[in-house]
């Protein structure tokens, strides 16, 4: 039974699942960046600089203050099919419908006619997994649902060093949720097959799971129209010291067996948990032309998972049942591309194009996390009052998941082929400036 | 056209590596009760027609093997939980009443099994042991396990019409299989865990007489059958792997004492020393405490009696593991002289289900752990039909390694949420006594009289002693 218990702790190691960017990254900071593919560090006129490029905001201290508030609605989908040994050639499994509303927030006001100061709050990392029919499918075992959020509050300053170059920079306060509820196997003893003797909720308990990160950038217009652009986020590990598993007997049929689970589960305690999740660094440069009416834009950049090689999970008053997770994450790329057609002074359209590589080896696939290289196809639309003092953006990208088969190597022996994935992000930002 | 030719050719022979090499066409499996389907100290179809052999032969080619079927209960009654704390005994379902019709249902199937695995068998049995089925009816199941398998002592050579013995070797060959599996040796070596004592010529066959055995037996059917490919098994290396040696604690914690090592004739329990699963009745009968009145566990096999002892001492492992290597050193060395002959080492299999780094199935475990761990049966000793599917799942990624050949992997899924021969309804025995022990006296005479048959029948003719020892439950 302690080896059961050991699998929860290894399937927490595994918290990370499916998200809207590889990995369980965010990349919905504002919907002006999403209409444009997020190909926005080397353009980053709006407020969503805080998270493209702190020194965008550098360029927009002639605007004064700005509030901005929008939020991403996100509609992911997976469908998954298994093959032998487990779940068995022929098992499909399907995930249930969920919409996601990561926010952003930002207020800035310029210092000096050179110095801005933003404060922001944004989503960068975030997952949602729940397959349908979650008490009897068969990965219920590693994952029936799953959430995890990371919220970023964060302050920032830039400076325009001279009329073409300004560069910026902040700490970043980030505060993790975690939720993880899957069913725990044990054999039957009496019919020696496997039967579900308790639901396991692993869960962080408020805000107390935090770490501190920083970020910055710098922007270099030349002539011409065209401006480069760079930034960069720096990785962070959530020690998560506030966090406690709940566990939930099931009735077996059997009353000396549950006699002997119930002897053996702490099912009348929340026993703490210990675990360390290692957040990657982000790095992102970009190149940008400009006039009146367009704008184009191209980027490249790198995230750095492969700090997420291997998780630690402790329970202080289990330590039999402490654990150390492979992960075998690899540092993932991304290419972004965007365009803007300001067709009047108020409105204009937008087009974008992400590739997004997966770091996640076959290997680490699962019911909690099936990742794979994304491409992103995005339009928006962007409103300005004519007095320019307030406006918004609206913003829709159909991201799509390129199948992937764990090749029979799973490392949770749950094997087959994940198809049909993706998400829906559909999006609005409401800006003010005064 | 020659050009045309050429490139048919080359494109054949990159095809080549993508198609199963090798012929499941008539495929026959050699061995003990491992290869028979044993189960929880029984032969019961349920568990026969889940054997390693049957799921190898399924993922094949979809083919179904003959063999020596039994109903439940199974022969003999197959051993059940009947409660925890464990308390395992032989059910009371009774068995069919018709013999042939209902109990050994397949036992006048016209043709030789493809199932030639027999419970008990040592690998010299293999090419000298007949059996009879007349004597299955006439009530003796003295050796029940030849009789139901080969069921006639002599069979007209196809070639010659002269009447031979109709052994496990010569019912193989007579099929002229395009495929064999022999997994043997077991029963050579592990008797001396069951009673645990390592006696050389007594619970162990002498090395040279494996060797003479081993050699006898697969060079025989190399060379008789040049033409089939022949998948040979080593065994368990060390006795530790099963949960029947390592189960039972070896201290007690008494108020008032504190935790005190079992008390064997010898003296007590040291670190490396273990008691099998067939004391577990005697301690719960309250032997081996180290108080008064508590008479000590007994140590070792009275060769005389056939009685067996219930403690391995670590150098009693120790000397039982050296055998097991020598005799894993001699398949190998005998696999070795033959081009048609492969070796399937299981060591690695089991040792990563042993340490804990055999893989999950969609995050379920699997160990050796007793009754939990979901590999072994009742018995301790035998795989239960999960245990059976991990072993065919390696068996098969052997064969697609050695042969280039892409049989595909066991549903584990199925197998794991199957549930054993009572699912989904238990039998209710109504009348069951549950009592305190972890495997009765009596399950595990049965287990002895299938595993080391000789030593138990020293048992058997010694009916007073039984009848003292017995008392102990």
């Amino acid at each position: 039974m302690k080896r059961q218990i050991l699998m929860t702790a290894v399937v927490l190691a595994l918290l990370p699942s499916l998200s809207w960017g590889a990995g369980f990254a965010l990349f919905e900071a504002g919907n002006k960046a999403l209409g444009m593919g997020g190909a926005f560090t080397a353009v980053a006129d709006d407020q969503s600089a805080f998270f493209w490029n702190p020194a965008g905001m550098a360029f927009q201290i002639d605007v004064g203050s700005q509030l901005t508030a929008g939020v991403t609605l996100i509609g992911p989908y997976q469908e998954f099919t298994g093959s032998d040994p487990y779940p068995g050639e022929g098992y499909r499994a399907t995930m249930e419908s969920q919409i996601f509303f990561p926010p952003h927030f930002y207020w800035s006001k310029p210092l000096s006619d050179r110095v801005n100061f933003t404060l922001g709050f944004i989503t960068p990392f975030g997952l949602g997994t729940w397959w349908e029919n979650d008490d009897t499918y068969a990965g219920r075992f590693i994952s029936k649902r799953a959430d995890l959020m990371v919220f970023d509050l964060g302050g920032q300053v830039s400076w325009k060093i001279c009329d073409n170059l300004a560069i910026g920079g902040g700490i970043d306060y980030m505060i993790a949720t975690i939720e993880l509820k899957r069913n725990q196997a044990a054999i039957n003893p009496y019919t020696q097959s496997v039967v579900d003797v308790a639901e396991a909720d692993l869960h962080s308990n408020g805000f107390g799971n935090h770490a501190w990160a920083w970020n910055a950038g710098f922007m270099f217009k030349l002539p011409a129209g065209f401006s480069i652009g760079g930034m960069y986020r720096s990785n962070f590990t959530i020690k998560g010291t506030d966090a406690s598993a709940e566990f939930t007997q099931y009735q077996t049929g059997y009353a000396d067996l549950d006699a002997a689970v119930a002897a053996t589960i702490p099912f009348d305690e929340e026993p703490d948990i210990y675990t360390e999740l290692n957040f990657p660094d982000y790095w992102q440069i970009g190149l940008a032309w400009s006039n009146e009416k367009l704008t184009f834009s191209g980027q490249y950049g790198v995230m750095g998972w492969s700090v997420f090689e291997e998780l630690s999970i402790q329970f202080p008053d289990y330590p039999e049942l402490n654990s150390v997770v492979r992960e075998d994450y690899s540092d993932s790329k991304q290419y972004r591309f965007g365009a803007e057609w300001r067709a009047t002074r108020s409105w204009a359209f937008r087009l974008g194009y992400v590739f997004d590589e997966t770091p996640q080896p076959i290997e680490s696939m699962s019911p909690l996390l099936p990742d794979g290289d994304r491409d992103g196809y995005s339009v928006g639309l962007g409103y300005i009052s004519k007095k320019n003092n307030w406006g918004f953006d609206v913003g829709y990208e159909y991201l799509v998941m390129q199948e992937r088969s764990t090749e029979g190597q799973s490392y949770d022996g749950f094997d087959g082929l994940f198809y049909d994935g993706g998400a829906n992000l559909l999006g609005a930002t409401f800006f003010w400036k005064f | 056209m020659k050009k045309t030719l050429l490139i048919t050719c080359v494109a054949a022979l990159l095809a080549a590596p993508a198609m199963a090499q090798v012929d499941f066409t008539r495929y026959v499996a050699l061995g003990d009760s491992l290869t028979m389907g044993v189960a929880s100290a029984s032969i019961m179809d349920f568990y026969q027609q889940r054997s390693y052999p049957q799921l190898l032969a399924t993922q094949a080619n979809g083919s179904f093997l003959e063999g020596p079927f039994v109903a439940p209960p199974g022969l003999t009654p197959i051993l059940e939980l009947k409660s925890l704390p464990l308390n395992i005994a032989p059910t009371e379902m009774p068995p069919p009443d018709d013999l042939l019709n209902d109990y050994l249902y397949n036992l006048q199937n016209p043709v030789p099994y493809q199932n030639l695995g027999i419970s008990g068998a040592n690998t010299n049995d293999l090419y000298t042991q007949t059996g009879n089925a007349v004597n299955l009816a006439a009530g003796n199941l003295e050796n029940a396990a030849f009789d139901i398998t080969l069921r006639a002592p002599q069979q007209p050579d196809p070639n010659t019409g002269l009447l031979v013995d109709f052994t496990a070797m010569v019912a193989a060959i007579s099929q002229q299989p395009t495929f064999v599996t022999v997994w043997i040796g077991s029963n050579d070596v592990l008797p001396a865990v069951l009673a645990a004592t390592p006696i050389d010529g007594i619970t162990m066959t002498p090395l040279d007489a494996f060797t003479t055995d081993y050699t006898t037996l697969i060079g025989g059917l190399a060379l008789s059958l040049p033409n089939a490919d022949i998948v040979v098994m080593n065994i368990f290396s060390d006795a530790r792997w099963i949960p029947f040696t390592t189960t039972l604690p070896t201290s007690a914690d008494i108020p008032g004492v504190g935790v005190v090592p079992f008390m064997g004739e010898n003296g007590p329990l040291m670190p490396g020393d273990y008691i099998t699963l067939a004391g577990g009745s005697m301690l719960t009968a309250g032997m081996g405490l180290p108080i008064p009145g508590s008479p000590p566990l007994p140590e070792n096999l009275n060769p005389a009696t056939g009685e067996p002892g219930v403690i391995l001492r670590a150098d009693e492992i120790t000397a039982i593991n050296d055998r097991l290597a020598a005799v894993n050193d001699i398949i190998a060395g005998v696999a070795g002289q033959f081009p048609n002959v492969h070796l399937f080492d299981i060591g690695p299999l089991f040792t990563d289900i042993v340490n804990g780094d055999f893989q999950t199935f969609g995050g379920i475990e699997l160990s050796d752990d007793f009754l939990t761990g979901g590999i072994f049966s009742y018995d301790g000793f035998h795989p239960q039909n999960v245990g059976q599917a991990v072993f065919a799942g390696g068996l098969i990624d052997f064969i697609n390694d050695e042969f280039n050949a892409d049989i595909p992997p066991i549903n584990m899924y199925q197998k794991l949420m199957e549930g054993d021969w009572q699912s989904p309804s238990p039998f209710k025995c109504g009348t069951c006594d549950p009592k305190d022990v972890v495997l009765t006296r009596d399950a595990f005479l049965q287990l002895y009289r299938m595993v080391a048959p000789d030593l138990a029948a020293l048992m058997d003719r010694q009916p007073e002693l039984t009848e003292q020892v017995a008392h102990v439950d």
